[in-house]
Protein backbone atom coordinates (compact mmCIF):
# COMPACT_ATOMS: atom_id res chain seq x y z
CA UNK A 1 0.00 0.00 0.00
CA UNK A 2 2.81 2.74 1.06
CA UNK A 3 4.57 1.42 -2.49
CA UNK A 4 1.85 2.24 -4.42
CA UNK A 5 1.89 6.11 -3.98
CA UNK A 6 6.07 6.02 -4.18
CA UNK A 7 5.32 4.40 -7.52
CA UNK A 8 2.50 7.05 -8.63
CA UNK A 9 4.95 9.88 -7.32
CA UNK A 10 7.82 8.41 -9.32
CA UNK A 11 5.46 8.18 -12.52
CA UNK A 12 4.47 11.57 -12.36
CA UNK A 13 8.08 12.49 -12.12
CA UNK A 14 8.23 10.36 -14.95
CA UNK A 15 6.00 12.21 -16.95
CA UNK A 16 6.59 15.74 -16.16
CA UNK A 17 10.40 15.06 -17.45
CA UNK A 18 9.04 13.27 -20.44
CA UNK A 19 6.39 16.70 -20.61
CA UNK A 20 9.39 18.62 -19.99
CA UNK A 21 11.97 17.00 -22.50
CA UNK A 22 14.92 17.19 -20.40
CA UNK A 23 17.79 19.22 -21.36
CA UNK A 24 17.86 18.32 -24.48
CA UNK A 25 14.53 19.37 -25.50
CA UNK A 26 15.08 22.61 -24.00
CA UNK A 27 18.15 23.00 -26.13
CA UNK A 28 16.08 22.55 -29.29
CA UNK A 29 12.76 24.68 -28.04
CA UNK A 30 15.50 27.33 -27.71
CA UNK A 31 16.96 26.57 -31.48
CA UNK A 32 13.22 26.87 -32.46
CA UNK A 33 12.56 30.06 -30.95
CA UNK A 34 15.48 31.59 -32.39
CA UNK A 35 14.56 30.62 -35.54
CA UNK A 36 11.27 32.30 -34.69
CA UNK A 37 13.23 35.44 -34.25
CA UNK A 38 13.14 38.08 -36.85
CA UNK A 39 16.66 39.16 -36.38
CA UNK A 40 19.30 36.34 -36.19
CA UNK A 41 23.07 36.36 -35.38
CA UNK A 42 25.53 33.56 -35.83
CA UNK A 43 29.47 33.93 -35.08
CA UNK A 44 31.91 31.35 -35.85
CA UNK A 45 35.61 31.39 -35.69
CA UNK A 46 38.13 29.05 -37.93
CA UNK A 47 37.45 25.12 -38.14
CA UNK A 48 41.30 24.90 -37.21
CA UNK A 49 40.94 27.82 -34.38
CA UNK A 50 42.76 27.29 -31.48
CA UNK A 51 42.78 29.24 -28.27
CA UNK A 52 45.42 31.50 -27.68
CA UNK A 53 45.82 31.34 -31.70
CA UNK A 54 44.73 33.80 -34.42
CA UNK A 55 41.65 33.28 -36.33
CA UNK A 56 39.00 34.65 -38.80
CA UNK A 57 35.37 35.79 -37.32
CA UNK A 58 32.39 34.35 -39.63
CA UNK A 59 29.78 36.88 -39.04
CA UNK A 60 26.08 35.89 -40.65
CA UNK A 61 23.39 38.20 -40.23
CA UNK A 62 19.63 36.98 -41.29
CA UNK A 63 16.70 39.63 -41.16
CA UNK A 64 13.09 38.34 -41.77
CA UNK A 65 11.64 41.00 -43.80
CA UNK A 66 8.09 39.56 -43.58
CA UNK A 67 8.23 39.85 -39.96
CA UNK A 68 9.69 43.42 -39.34
CA UNK A 69 9.09 47.24 -39.91
CA UNK A 70 9.25 48.06 -44.17
CA UNK A 71 10.84 51.12 -42.61
CA UNK A 72 14.68 50.95 -44.31
CA UNK A 73 17.24 50.29 -41.49
CA UNK A 74 19.22 52.82 -40.61
CA UNK A 75 22.13 51.80 -38.21
CA UNK A 76 23.94 48.43 -37.17
CA UNK A 77 25.93 47.55 -34.37
CA UNK A 78 27.72 44.53 -34.21
CA UNK A 79 29.71 43.66 -30.62
CA UNK A 80 32.15 41.38 -29.61
CA UNK A 81 34.37 40.19 -26.82
CA UNK A 82 36.17 42.38 -24.79
CA UNK A 83 39.04 39.36 -24.85
CA UNK A 84 39.08 38.88 -28.67
CA UNK A 85 41.88 40.79 -30.25
CA UNK A 86 40.54 43.32 -32.92
CA UNK A 87 42.46 46.26 -32.20
CA UNK A 88 45.78 44.14 -31.36
CA UNK A 89 45.25 42.46 -34.89
CA UNK A 90 47.12 44.70 -37.25
CA UNK A 91 43.93 44.69 -39.57
CA UNK A 92 43.42 47.93 -40.89
CA UNK A 93 47.04 49.76 -41.45
CA UNK A 94 45.88 51.89 -44.11
CA UNK A 95 43.36 54.67 -43.51
CA UNK A 96 40.43 54.66 -46.17
CA UNK A 97 38.54 58.34 -46.22
CA UNK A 98 35.78 59.15 -48.78
CA UNK A 99 34.16 62.39 -49.44
CA UNK A 100 31.14 62.80 -46.77
CA UNK A 101 28.38 63.26 -50.07
CA UNK A 102 29.45 59.73 -50.97
CA UNK A 103 27.64 58.36 -47.83
CA UNK A 104 24.37 59.63 -49.30
CA UNK A 105 24.27 58.99 -52.70
CA UNK A 106 24.57 55.84 -55.29
CA UNK A 107 28.10 55.97 -56.66
CA UNK A 108 27.83 55.27 -60.62
CA UNK A 109 31.27 54.32 -61.57
CA UNK A 110 33.72 53.67 -58.34
CA UNK A 111 37.19 52.13 -58.67
CA UNK A 112 38.11 48.98 -57.10
CA UNK A 113 37.57 49.18 -52.90
CA UNK A 114 36.04 52.51 -53.88
CA UNK A 115 39.65 53.30 -54.72
CA UNK A 116 41.04 52.79 -51.15
CA UNK A 117 44.18 51.03 -50.00
CA UNK A 118 44.01 47.42 -49.67
CA UNK A 119 46.03 47.88 -46.68
CA UNK A 120 42.42 49.24 -45.11
CA UNK A 121 40.82 45.74 -45.78
CA UNK A 122 39.19 44.49 -42.39
CA UNK A 123 36.71 42.36 -43.99
CA UNK A 124 34.56 41.03 -46.52
CA UNK A 125 31.65 39.53 -47.23
CA UNK A 126 27.92 39.36 -49.37
CA UNK A 127 24.74 41.12 -48.30
CA UNK A 128 21.05 40.34 -50.00
CA UNK A 129 19.02 43.56 -49.84
CA UNK A 130 15.46 43.28 -50.92
CA UNK A 131 14.41 46.59 -53.19
CA UNK A 132 11.39 47.64 -53.36
CA UNK A 133 10.12 49.94 -55.84
CA UNK A 134 7.41 52.24 -55.24
CA UNK A 135 5.31 50.65 -57.81
CA UNK A 136 5.29 47.56 -55.61
CA UNK A 137 7.35 45.37 -57.05
CA UNK A 138 10.34 43.61 -54.61
CA UNK A 139 13.64 42.75 -56.68
CA UNK A 140 17.02 40.77 -54.73
CA UNK A 141 19.78 42.58 -55.02
CA UNK A 142 22.80 40.46 -54.33
CA UNK A 143 26.44 42.37 -53.68
CA UNK A 144 29.54 42.06 -51.99
CA UNK A 145 30.84 44.06 -49.21
CA UNK A 146 34.24 45.25 -47.97
CA UNK A 147 34.89 46.49 -44.69
CA UNK A 148 37.63 49.28 -44.55
CA UNK A 149 39.12 51.05 -41.72
CA UNK A 150 38.70 54.69 -41.86
CA UNK A 151 39.90 57.74 -39.79
CA UNK A 152 41.06 58.07 -36.11
CA UNK A 153 38.88 60.23 -34.45
CA UNK A 154 37.79 61.32 -31.13
CA UNK A 155 38.50 57.78 -29.43
CA UNK A 156 37.33 56.27 -32.22
CA UNK A 157 38.38 54.25 -35.39
CA UNK A 158 36.60 54.84 -38.46
CA UNK A 159 35.11 52.77 -40.76
CA UNK A 160 33.83 52.56 -43.94
CA UNK A 161 31.88 49.99 -45.87
CA UNK A 162 32.04 49.68 -49.33
CA UNK A 163 28.93 48.00 -51.26
CA UNK A 164 29.58 46.91 -54.77
CA UNK A 165 26.22 45.60 -55.84
CA UNK A 166 26.53 42.47 -58.55
CA UNK A 167 22.78 41.36 -59.62
CA UNK A 168 20.73 42.56 -61.00
CA UNK A 169 21.04 46.28 -60.18
CA UNK A 170 24.72 46.32 -59.75
CA UNK A 171 24.60 49.57 -57.17
CA UNK A 172 27.69 51.06 -55.14
CA UNK A 173 27.50 52.61 -52.01
CA UNK A 174 29.67 53.42 -49.37
CA UNK A 175 28.49 53.86 -45.73
CA UNK A 176 30.32 55.31 -42.94
CA UNK A 177 30.57 53.94 -39.63
CA UNK A 178 33.07 53.62 -36.15
CA UNK A 179 34.31 51.05 -34.51
CA UNK A 180 33.93 52.30 -30.58
CA UNK A 181 33.81 50.86 -26.99
CA UNK A 182 31.01 48.71 -25.76
CA UNK A 183 29.46 48.04 -22.31
CA UNK A 184 30.93 44.59 -20.63
CA UNK A 185 31.22 41.57 -21.32
CA UNK A 186 31.70 43.30 -25.05
CA UNK A 187 35.17 44.79 -25.74
CA UNK A 188 33.90 47.11 -28.22
CA UNK A 189 31.20 47.57 -31.34
CA UNK A 190 31.20 48.16 -35.10
CA UNK A 191 28.68 50.59 -35.90
CA UNK A 192 27.94 51.66 -39.23
CA UNK A 193 25.19 54.26 -40.48
CA UNK A 194 22.94 53.26 -43.62
CA UNK A 195 21.31 56.79 -44.27
CA UNK A 196 18.56 57.02 -47.47
CA UNK A 197 19.74 57.54 -50.36
CA UNK A 198 18.03 61.28 -51.47
CA UNK A 199 18.38 59.87 -54.98
CA UNK A 200 16.48 56.56 -53.98
CA UNK A 201 13.45 57.87 -51.71
CA UNK A 202 11.09 58.67 -54.48
CA UNK A 203 11.94 55.36 -56.00
CA UNK A 204 12.54 52.08 -53.82
CA UNK A 205 13.53 51.67 -50.27
CA UNK A 206 16.16 48.97 -49.80
CA UNK A 207 15.85 46.62 -46.78
CA UNK A 208 18.86 44.63 -45.91
CA UNK A 209 18.15 40.47 -45.83
CA UNK A 210 21.44 39.08 -44.99
CA UNK A 211 24.64 39.73 -44.50
CA UNK A 212 27.88 37.93 -44.07
CA UNK A 213 30.88 39.36 -43.08
CA UNK A 214 34.50 37.37 -42.52
CA UNK A 215 36.20 39.89 -40.34
CA UNK A 216 40.19 39.14 -40.46
CA UNK A 217 39.43 37.05 -43.80
CA UNK A 218 42.28 34.76 -45.15
CA UNK A 219 41.40 36.09 -48.35
CA UNK A 220 42.97 39.61 -47.31
CA UNK A 221 45.76 40.56 -48.95
CA UNK A 222 47.78 43.20 -47.31
CA UNK A 223 51.11 44.72 -49.62
CA UNK A 224 54.51 46.23 -47.99
CA UNK A 225 57.50 47.43 -49.64
CA UNK A 226 60.49 44.69 -48.82
CA UNK A 227 64.22 45.92 -50.57
CA UNK A 228 62.57 48.08 -53.08
CA UNK A 229 59.27 45.50 -54.28
CA UNK A 230 55.95 45.68 -52.93
CA UNK A 231 55.78 41.78 -51.20
CA UNK A 232 52.41 40.62 -50.49
CA UNK A 233 51.36 39.32 -47.16
CA UNK A 234 48.22 37.71 -45.50
CA UNK A 235 47.85 39.81 -42.44
CA UNK A 236 46.97 37.98 -39.03
CA UNK A 237 43.69 37.06 -38.10
CA UNK A 238 42.09 38.10 -34.90
CA UNK A 239 44.02 36.90 -31.72
CA UNK A 240 41.87 34.48 -29.54
CA UNK A 241 42.54 35.05 -25.47
CA UNK A 242 44.24 32.00 -24.26
CA UNK A 243 41.05 30.58 -22.32
CA UNK A 244 37.87 30.87 -23.24
CA UNK A 245 35.15 33.08 -21.31
CA UNK A 246 33.03 31.40 -18.29
CA UNK A 247 29.91 31.98 -20.78
CA UNK A 248 31.26 31.11 -24.03
CA UNK A 249 32.24 34.17 -26.50
CA UNK A 250 29.06 35.97 -26.46
CA UNK A 251 28.37 38.63 -29.61
CA UNK A 252 25.61 40.87 -30.17
CA UNK A 253 23.71 43.13 -32.89
CA UNK A 254 21.41 46.07 -32.28
CA UNK A 255 19.50 47.44 -35.34
CA UNK A 256 18.05 50.83 -35.81
CA UNK A 257 15.05 51.44 -38.54
CA UNK A 258 13.81 54.58 -39.63
CA UNK A 259 10.45 54.47 -38.11
CA UNK A 260 12.49 54.35 -34.44
CA UNK A 261 11.74 50.61 -34.18
CA UNK A 262 14.87 49.03 -32.63
CA UNK A 263 15.69 44.97 -32.61
CA UNK A 264 18.61 43.20 -31.24
CA UNK A 265 19.68 39.43 -31.20
CA UNK A 266 22.80 37.68 -29.34
CA UNK A 267 24.62 34.29 -30.26
CA UNK A 268 27.44 32.82 -28.01
CA UNK A 269 30.03 30.89 -29.64
CA UNK A 270 31.43 27.86 -28.60
CA UNK A 271 34.90 28.06 -27.10
CA UNK A 272 37.83 26.38 -29.61
CA UNK A 273 39.91 23.27 -28.26
CA UNK A 274 42.94 25.09 -26.75
CA UNK A 275 46.37 24.70 -28.19
CA UNK A 276 48.39 21.72 -28.39
CA UNK B 1 46.24 51.75 -29.59
CA UNK B 2 48.47 48.76 -27.37
CA UNK B 3 51.54 50.24 -28.35
CA UNK B 4 50.64 53.37 -26.97
CA UNK B 5 49.84 52.23 -23.88
CA UNK B 6 53.28 50.11 -23.61
CA UNK B 7 55.33 53.13 -24.90
CA UNK B 8 53.33 55.13 -21.91
CA UNK B 9 54.52 52.98 -19.30
CA UNK B 10 58.06 51.87 -20.79
CA UNK B 11 58.71 55.50 -20.87
CA UNK B 12 57.55 56.01 -17.49
CA UNK B 13 59.83 53.56 -16.30
CA UNK B 14 62.54 53.98 -18.20
CA UNK B 15 62.55 57.60 -18.83
CA UNK B 16 66.12 58.75 -17.61
CA UNK B 17 66.04 60.63 -14.64
CA UNK B 18 68.20 62.14 -12.03
CA UNK B 19 68.17 61.21 -8.40
CA UNK B 20 68.47 63.27 -6.04
CA UNK B 21 68.24 64.07 -2.29
CA UNK B 22 65.35 65.68 -2.03
CA UNK B 23 65.97 68.10 1.25
CA UNK B 24 62.78 67.92 2.55
CA UNK B 25 61.73 64.79 2.42
CA UNK B 26 61.00 62.84 5.43
CA UNK B 27 62.60 59.34 6.61
CA UNK B 28 65.07 59.76 3.84
CA UNK B 29 63.05 59.38 1.01
CA UNK B 30 64.40 60.76 -2.07
CA UNK B 31 63.15 62.52 -4.62
CA UNK B 32 63.98 61.09 -8.64
CA UNK B 33 63.51 62.72 -11.96
CA UNK B 34 63.12 60.19 -14.74
CA UNK B 35 63.25 60.49 -18.07
CA UNK B 36 64.15 58.39 -20.60
CA UNK B 37 62.97 56.04 -23.65
CA UNK B 38 62.36 52.08 -23.70
CA UNK B 39 62.27 50.21 -27.26
CA UNK B 40 59.92 47.55 -27.27
CA UNK B 41 58.83 44.58 -29.03
CA UNK B 42 56.60 42.38 -28.74
CA UNK B 43 56.99 38.57 -27.64
CA UNK B 44 53.58 37.28 -27.20
CA UNK B 45 50.12 38.22 -28.44
CA UNK B 46 47.43 36.54 -26.77
CA UNK B 47 43.76 38.04 -27.61
CA UNK B 48 43.36 41.75 -27.06
CA UNK B 49 46.78 41.32 -24.72
CA UNK B 50 50.37 41.85 -25.67
CA UNK B 51 53.09 40.90 -24.11
CA UNK B 52 56.40 43.20 -24.80
CA UNK B 53 59.91 43.41 -23.59
CA UNK B 54 62.51 46.11 -24.53
CA UNK B 55 65.81 48.23 -23.14
CA UNK B 56 65.21 51.31 -21.56
CA UNK B 57 68.16 54.25 -21.64
CA UNK B 58 68.20 57.22 -19.80
CA UNK B 59 68.00 58.26 -16.13
CA UNK B 60 67.80 54.66 -15.06
CA UNK B 61 69.24 51.89 -18.08
CA UNK B 62 67.91 48.56 -17.92
CA UNK B 63 65.55 46.10 -19.35
CA UNK B 64 61.59 46.48 -19.86
CA UNK B 65 59.37 44.12 -20.32
CA UNK B 66 55.19 45.09 -19.97
CA UNK B 67 51.47 43.79 -20.29
CA UNK B 68 49.42 45.96 -22.33
CA UNK B 69 45.40 45.33 -22.62
CA UNK B 70 44.20 46.69 -25.99
CA UNK B 71 40.70 48.88 -26.54
CA UNK B 72 39.26 51.07 -28.97
CA UNK B 73 39.74 54.44 -27.52
CA UNK B 74 42.44 53.81 -24.86
CA UNK B 75 45.52 50.90 -23.98
CA UNK B 76 45.94 49.94 -20.25
CA UNK B 77 49.19 48.59 -19.21
CA UNK B 78 51.44 47.03 -16.58
CA UNK B 79 55.66 48.01 -17.45
CA UNK B 80 58.45 46.58 -14.94
CA UNK B 81 61.71 48.70 -15.35
CA UNK B 82 64.91 46.56 -14.22
CA UNK B 83 67.47 48.79 -13.56
CA UNK B 84 70.96 47.53 -14.60
CA UNK B 85 71.98 49.27 -10.78
CA UNK B 86 69.17 47.17 -9.14
CA UNK B 87 66.31 46.63 -8.17
CA UNK B 88 62.72 47.21 -10.16
CA UNK B 89 59.95 49.59 -10.70
CA UNK B 90 56.35 48.79 -11.63
CA UNK B 91 54.45 51.35 -13.22
CA UNK B 92 50.84 51.48 -14.89
CA UNK B 93 50.36 52.78 -17.62
CA UNK B 94 47.10 54.76 -19.70
CA UNK B 95 47.51 54.94 -23.26
CA UNK B 96 45.84 56.52 -25.89
CA UNK B 97 46.21 56.51 -29.61
CA UNK B 98 46.07 59.28 -31.82
CA UNK B 99 45.64 57.61 -35.64
CA UNK B 100 45.19 54.49 -37.22
CA UNK B 101 48.24 54.62 -39.07
CA UNK B 102 50.69 51.43 -39.13
CA UNK B 103 52.94 53.53 -37.34
CA UNK B 104 50.42 55.04 -34.51
CA UNK B 105 51.37 57.57 -32.39
CA UNK B 106 50.36 57.93 -28.58
CA UNK B 107 50.47 59.68 -25.47
CA UNK B 108 49.27 58.88 -21.63
CA UNK B 109 50.01 58.75 -18.07
CA UNK B 110 51.63 56.71 -16.27
CA UNK B 111 51.82 55.72 -11.88
CA UNK B 112 54.63 54.16 -10.45
CA UNK B 113 52.83 51.91 -7.80
CA UNK B 114 55.63 49.49 -6.50
CA UNK B 115 58.82 48.37 -6.76
CA UNK B 116 61.32 45.99 -5.48
CA UNK B 117 64.83 46.79 -3.73
CA UNK B 118 65.88 50.26 -3.31
CA UNK B 119 62.32 51.15 -5.14
CA UNK B 120 60.52 48.62 -2.89
CA UNK B 121 58.38 52.16 -1.55
CA UNK B 122 58.39 53.84 -4.54
CA UNK B 123 55.94 56.31 -5.70
CA UNK B 124 55.58 58.75 -8.38
CA UNK B 125 53.65 59.42 -11.63
CA UNK B 126 54.77 60.96 -15.24
CA UNK B 127 53.90 60.94 -18.79
CA UNK B 128 54.84 59.00 -21.59
CA UNK B 129 54.12 59.61 -25.65
CA UNK B 130 55.58 57.53 -28.36
CA UNK B 131 54.99 55.17 -31.46
CA UNK B 132 53.96 51.80 -31.69
CA UNK B 133 54.44 49.81 -34.66
CA UNK B 134 50.85 47.91 -35.89
CA UNK B 135 52.16 45.39 -37.71
CA UNK B 136 54.92 44.41 -35.57
CA UNK B 137 53.95 45.57 -32.69
CA UNK B 138 57.40 47.37 -31.94
CA UNK B 139 56.90 50.45 -29.42
CA UNK B 140 59.54 53.83 -29.02
CA UNK B 141 57.94 55.23 -25.77
CA UNK B 142 59.63 58.60 -24.34
CA UNK B 143 58.58 59.05 -20.52
CA UNK B 144 58.69 61.42 -17.69
CA UNK B 145 58.33 60.55 -14.09
CA UNK B 146 58.99 61.85 -10.65
CA UNK B 147 59.29 59.02 -8.14
CA UNK B 148 59.94 58.93 -4.12
CA UNK B 149 61.35 56.29 -2.93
Amino acid sequence: MRRRPRTGLALVGLALLCAAGGPAAATAAAARHRHREPVRLAVRFDAGARLGGATAVDVLLRLDLRRLTRAPLTEVRFAYPSSLGIVSSGLGLATCTRPASDFVKVLIVAPPLGGCSPNAVMGTGTAIALVRLTTGQEIPEYATVTLLSGAYAQGRLGLVVYVDGQRPFGAKLAFAGDVRDAPRPYGGALAVRLPPAPSLVDLATISLAELHLVLGAHTIRYYERRRGRRVAYHPDGIALPPACPADGFRFRTWMRFADGTRRSATTVTACPPAAA
Amino acid sequence: MAITALAVLAIGLLAGGVSSADPSAHAARRVLHLSGTARLHLTKKSGNVLYEKGTATGTLPGTVTARFVTGIAKVTGTVTFRPYSGGSLTVTAVGYPQSAATITRFNGSLAVRKGTGRFRHALGSGSFSGTANRKTWAITVHASAKITY
